[in-house]
Order: C-alpha cells, then structure tokens, then sequence
C-alpha cells in the first residue's frame, strides 16, 4: 500500500531530481541511527563541519547583505567573492573526506526548526 | 521492554490490526480522554534501523488515520511503560486537544521543488564577483519559487509551512495541511503549477499524516 512512487498527487516528470533525496535520506538513515563506537570521532568531526558550515553560510549571507547596500566597492565585492568561492570548496573536500552530506551539517532544533 | 509510540487520538480509537514497526502487535493505552497507538518491544537500540521498518510505522499511523484525527509520533518515541505513556497522556492533554482539533478532518500534503541543476552551489566562477551574484540570484529564486507556491496552495489549506531557502541537497520543501474534502482540488492547483514555475520541478505527494503540523507544544 505505501510505497514512495504510489503517494504522487502532481508533478515530478523528472522524479530523478528528487531520487537523490531518496538514497541520501537512506544513507543518513543508517549513519544516523544506527550508530556504533567507529563513529564517534566521525560524529565529533560532523559536529565541528556543522559549525563551521553555519558560519560560512551565515558570513556569505552578510557578505550579500553588503553587496545589496553597496556598502562595498567592486574591488571588495570580488575579493570577498573568491573568498567564500575558496571556503565553499574546502568544505566540499571536507564533507568527502569525513564521508558527510549537505544533510548531516544540519541540526535540528526542535520547536525553532532547523539551525539551517 | 520499552512501549514504542506511534500516534495519539481520541479516546475510542481503535488499534488497527497491523503490525509495528519491530512487526509487534499494535494496541491502544487510554488517558485523559486520549489514546495512545504503542506496541511493546525489546529495550531500544536492539533492532537496526531499516527503510521496513519506516515504511511499517508509517502504515500504523496511517492504518489509525483512516478512522480517526490522529497526531502522529517522530518516528522511534519509546517509552518505558504502559504507566509513562498515561503520564504523557495527561500531561500535556491540552496541548494534545488542541492539536487535534487543529487537524481534526485533514491530511498533510508535501510539495517539494528542484532545480535541474544543483543550485545548492553556485559552481566554480571565474570570478569571486560572479560568485556572490550567482548566490544571490539563487537565494532569489526560491524565494521566488515559495511565493508561487503561497500565492496557489495556501488558499487551499488549514495552514501552510513554505521555506523560502534551499534546502540540503537544493530542495525547497513545503508542508501543507488540507482538509480531506479539498485534497481532490488542491491536487488540482499543484497540477498547474507544477507546468508553470520555470526552471524549478514540483513534486507533490500525499496524503501523509499531520506530521508538520502537530504543533511545538504537543510534540513529544
């Protein structure tokens, strides 16, 4: 009866774009909830990321507010930009090395919803 | 043993003969006018974690739905008896009434949106200038893209919960809780919609049950 393909009402000619969502959702399941002693230095490791990922995500969000006021010339504007080009790739080389996805640098906070 | 919970509705609900999430029998404990779907089963942590077994608490909370307003549980809520659940029951029994009258007759529906490509990263630039307005134009975007979906579905619902940033993985999602005698049309309106919001793909998927919608103070 319930099945994931069986509760589509609409849309979704291309379901490929969301079946990511699916395996990665199963992946995180088992990284998740079934933790053991292995992954603890790797739960420390995503604690640290998800810190880290939330004030790089925070910093590029004032860094745009600044762009938007123009409170910044061209020179500062593209400085900035390279800097938070370069940040965002290391923490993509980051995320490979500890095994981690966009997911799992996230942490719910109960009743105020998500950190990001 | 532990009891695990599944879902709270009124009192004179009625366990419905499928099984639990760890295949146990699923039964009902009553309190304060409420009554709690929980099966009983082994101490926590003693079953891995399987897709089964998601699928099967879901099933159990859909199998009460059919009949009843239900609240359903987060997934793996267990407790320690028959005697923590009534505590629970009557605890926070308010916040419980009034959950349910607020979902009282409806279902949740989701609908998701998805770029064809990634816009979870603005890819490598030539430029750093480039870079941040390729940020903003994707921040842009979904808000863009929730204001489409405000503007054709929360008409339709009891309440809507549209996030308005991309999500892990560039989903943006939302939530939205329709009475069951409007689920028909609202698929409908999510239909056209989903053949008009541009580079975005719409997926819309239900009926679930009230999971986004149990509000802050009911939720275990």
């Amino acid at each position: 009866m319930s099945s994931a393909q069986s509760r589509l009402l609409a849309g979704g000619s291309d379901l490929s774009l969301f079946g990511d969502e699916l395996d990665r959702l199963r992946a995180g399941l088992r990284r998740r909830v079934n933790a053991d002693g292995e992954s603890l230095e790797q739960g420390l490791a995503q604690l640290v990321l998800t810190l880290i990922e939330l004030l790089r995500q925070l910093m590029e969000r004032q860094a745009l507010h600044r762009m938007e006021d123009g409170t910044l010339d061209e020179e500062e504007v593209e400085r900035l930009g390279r800097v938070f080009m370069a940040l965002s790739e290391r923490m993509d080389e980051l995320k490979d090395e500890f095994g981690l996805e966009d997911e799992d640098l996230n942490l719910n906070l109960g009743p105020l919803g998500n950190l990001m | 043993m532990s009891v695990r919970l599944y879902a709270v509705a009124r009192a004179g609900a009625v366990a419905p003969t499928c099984a639990g999430a760890e295949t146990e029998p699923l039964r009902t404990v009553t309190a304060a006018g409420l009554a709690a779907l929980v099966g009983t089963v082994p101490a926590a942590g003693a079953e891995p974690v399987t897709e089964e077994g998601l699928w099967r608490h879901e099933q159990a909370v859909e199998a009460l739905m059919a009949e009843h307003d239900v609240l359903p549980a987060r997934f793996g809520a267990l407790l320690e008896g028959d005697e923590e659940v009534r505590a629970l029951l009557r605890g926070r029994r308010e916040a419980f009434d009034a959950a349910l009258a607020h979902v009282s007759g409806a279902v949740e529906v989701g609908v998701r949106a998805a770029l064809a490509e990634d816009p979870s990263e603005p890819g490598a630039s030539e430029s750093g200038t480039a870079y941040l307005l390729a940020l903003k134009r994707r921040d842009e975007l979904a808000r863009a893209i929730a204001g489409r979906i405000a503007a054709a579905l929360r008409p339709l619902s009891r309440e809507s919960r549209i996030e308005e940033a991309w999500g892990p993985g560039g989903t943006l999602a939302s939530a939205h809780l329709v009475g069951r005698e409007r689920v028909a049309e609202f698929r409908q309106r999510a239909e056209q919609l989903a053949r008009d919001t541009g580079p975005a793909q719409l997926v819309c998927t239900g009926p679930w049950p009230p999971y986004s919608f149990v509000g802050a103070e009911a939720r275990a």
